[in-house]
């Protein structure tokens, strides 16, 4: 399958001001990619870059092998884009609006109708009298009136009641059934699950992972929610694939992965007062993959089997700018990537019981190469560098 | 130029045109009302005149009798009418494409099409063009009428002249104004130094021709060159004031669309 968008060390500052840095993603013909993180992370910057709005820094975004600065108007005409607030006059209606973007890009009068219809928009209201939602159901109109082979959206689902956002999901699936490629960030979890196929996660303007939704969340990751009658003892939670989110003696939450039964176990030897259970959220995910606090929680787990401790593992100088992280030849694809002894120190940290924290799999100089947790071309050893943690 | 933009944007100075048409009309046809008046009476009003300094009347374009069509048009409509409505209706449609749809975010949804930033900016720059010919034909038509309706028979040929050059003196302030937004992509700078500037301006011609060691200051403003009395009078057509406000306008447009199209759109 070819590559739609290829960004290549993608810097962008504004002043002095981060904006994202050296980002390295493949999006491929086809397929539907989330670009997932909080506000701030660096979403619309990367998204604004793609269309040519602005510029990098240094590195270089690419669509169908075209320069998205230099020959954006050229781009335009194969894509579709819907930002996160769009600036849609007030005094156009949604009719008006529609009509005038879709003949812009071509379309025929009219071309929105039916969507309009489906999202039960009223298309005869002036934008400055729509509410947020409705104002966002015009976008999702917009962007989806066409047929351009690229789709690329700034958190489409912003201000969608659930009903729409399931009719939005609807949409994307069509369009990806109908081979369009479709670039979206959000920092909705749920929404990309159910839409993605595969999934960046940008933090602080660094990719941080790039995986399949399924490897992301994990088969059996749930996030748990404790709340204790009493304080639970110092390392009462050290147990294979479970880590400390964050503890505040009764109230406690949780990450567990693959087998749940000894932490049911461990929890029935404890006076819980409440519990609840769910699939992790985008922040659930950065904490337990990169945030320090949980990376010492897991330390310390991990330290009593010899696990790697938590400044090794997350924030040590070479995870955010080792050499060997941004150039090194075995970055990519050479084994020790996934099995290396200078990829982890401690046990395997996908490897169960023995391993200390299953759950975490940040290695000391960065890498998270995990091998259940990238699509499989990386656990065979042949993934490509967006696919390497920054 | 994208004529589906155009027409928008036409769309979108309807409000600015209509209103400020309806005070140049209004102004203009109440003058112009009083123009038979002014003749009527024109040795007392010439008697008036006189407890004023000379210069000062001269810096308001009163360079002799009211009741000649040539002063009478440049002190009520040239130098004072006209600037106002050209700067008013020039700055608030040359901030827009440049400045304001950038704040706004509707850049990005109209250059998220394939339309391209320069036929983006053409057709803004057309349509405030157009706007400020509609606004000078009205300005110096409602003289023109109201004149004939109260009896006058001003020159239509050299007022129609006159309004040509109130046209290029409003495309200049355009021009200029949009590189101001696509230099600063804001519109309350944009906007604050084309506005002051054009203010200074003023005060500079006022001083020129008042105090009179300093008279250069003039040459330094556009309104010296915003000067209809002698075209209106003798027919002249003041070539020079022709040249600077074009190549004003053109080179503030051309100017605009080549930095507009390097810029990062970021508000």
């Amino acid at each position: 399958m070819a590559d739609a968008i290829e960004l290549r060390g993608l810097t962008r500052w504004y002043g002095k001001r981060r904006g994202v840095l050296d980002l390295d993603v493949t999006v491929r013909e086809g397929e539907v990619f989330g670009f997932l993180g909080p506000n701030g992370a660096g979403k619309t910057t990367t998204i604004r870059m793609l269309l040519g709005l602005i510029r990098p820094s240094a590195g270089a975004a690419t669509i169908w092998g075209l320069d998205a600065w230099r020959d954006a108007a050229a781009l335009h005409r194969r894509l579709a884009h819907l930002g996160s607030d769009p600036g849609y006059l007030g005094e156009l209606t949604a009719a008006q609006t529609l009509d005038h973007l879709g003949a812009l890009r071509g379309l025929p009068k009219g071309a929105w109708r039916t969507l309009a219809e489906r999202l039960d928009l009223d298309p005869g209201v002036a934008i400055k009298k729509l509410s947020r939602g409705n104002r966002q159901k015009v976008g999702v109109v917009e962007v989806f009136m066409g047929n351009e082979p690229l789709l690329v959206m700034d958190e489409p689902s912003t201000g969608l009641d659930p009903l729409m956002q399931r009719e939005f999901l609807a949409l994307v699936a069509e369009a990806r059934s109908a081979g369009q490629t479709i670039f979206l960030s959000s920092h909705n979890l749920t929404e990309v699950e159910r839409s993605c196929d595969r999934v960046a996660i940008i933090r602080e303007g660094r990719l941080v992972k790039v995986a399949t939704v399924a490897a992301l969340v994990g088969d059996h990751t749930r996030s748990i929610n404790l709340l204790l009658v009493q304080p639970a003892r110092d390392g009462a939670f050290a147990l294979p694939g479970v880590t400390v989110l964050s503890s505040t003696g009764q109230d406690v939450h949780l990450m567990v992965r693959g087998d749940v039964n000894p932490l049911l176990r461990r929890l029935a030897e404890l006076d819980v007062r409440d519990i609840a259970i769910s699939t992790p959220d985008v922040e659930d995910l950065f904490f337990r993959y990169y945030d320090g606090t949980v990376a010492g929680s897991e330390g310390r787990a991990a330290g009593s089997d010899g696990g790697p401790t938590a400044p090794d593992r997350a924030t040590g100088p070479d995870r955010a700018t080792g050499p060997d992280r941004a150039t090194g030849p075995d970055r990519a694809t050479g084994p020790d990537r996934a099995t290396g002894p200078d990829r982890a120190t401690g046990p395997d940290p996908a490897a169960g019981p023995d391993g200390g924290p299953a759950g975490l799999d940040v290695a000391p100089a960065g890498l998270d190469v995990d091998p259940a947790g990238l699509d499989g071309s990386a656990a065979a050893g042949t993934g490509t560098q967006e696919e390497v943690a920054r | 130029m994208s004529g589906l933009t155009l027409r928008l944007e036409l769309r979108r100075s309807r409000m600015v045109a209509v209103w400020m048409a309806v005070v140049a009309v209004a102004y203009g046809g109440i003058v112009a009302a009083m123009f038979p008046i002014l003749q009527e009476n024109a040795k007392a009003f010439d008697d008036y005149m006189k407890i004023f300094p000379k210069e000062l009347l001269v810096a308001f374009g009163m360079t002799g009798s009211l009741a000649d069509p040539g002063v009478f048009f440049a002190t009520y409509i040239g130098s004072m009418l006209w600037p106002v409505v050209a700067a008013i209706a020039a700055i608030i449609l040359a901030t827009r494409p440049v400045a304001a749809d950038v704040e706004r975010g509707w850049a990005d949804v109209a250059l998220g099409t394939p339309l391209t930033r320069g036929r983006y900016l053409g057709a803004a720059f057309v349509a405030q063009a157009l706007v400020l010919a509609l606004l000078a034909v009205a300005t110096v038509g409602s003289v023109i009428v109201i004149g004939v309706l109260v009896g006058v028979a001003f020159d239509v040929g050299r007022f129609a002249a006159a309004a040509v050059l109130m046209w290029l003196f409003g495309c200049a302030v355009a021009g200029v104004t949009s590189l101001c937004g696509a230099l600063t992509l804001s519109r309350a700078i944009a906007g604050g130094v084309v506005g002051g500037a054009l203010i200074l301006m003023y005060l500079m011609n006022i001083v020129a021709q008042v105090q009179v060691d300093v008279a250069w200051l003039a040459d330094l403003g556009a309104f010296k060159y915003l000067a209809t009395t002698e075209l209106i009078d003798a027919g002249v057509v003041p070539w020079t004031s022709v040249s600077v406000f074009a190549v004003f306008a053109i080179a503030g447009w051309a100017g605009a669309i080549a930095v507009f199209a390097r810029r990062d759109l970021l508000a």
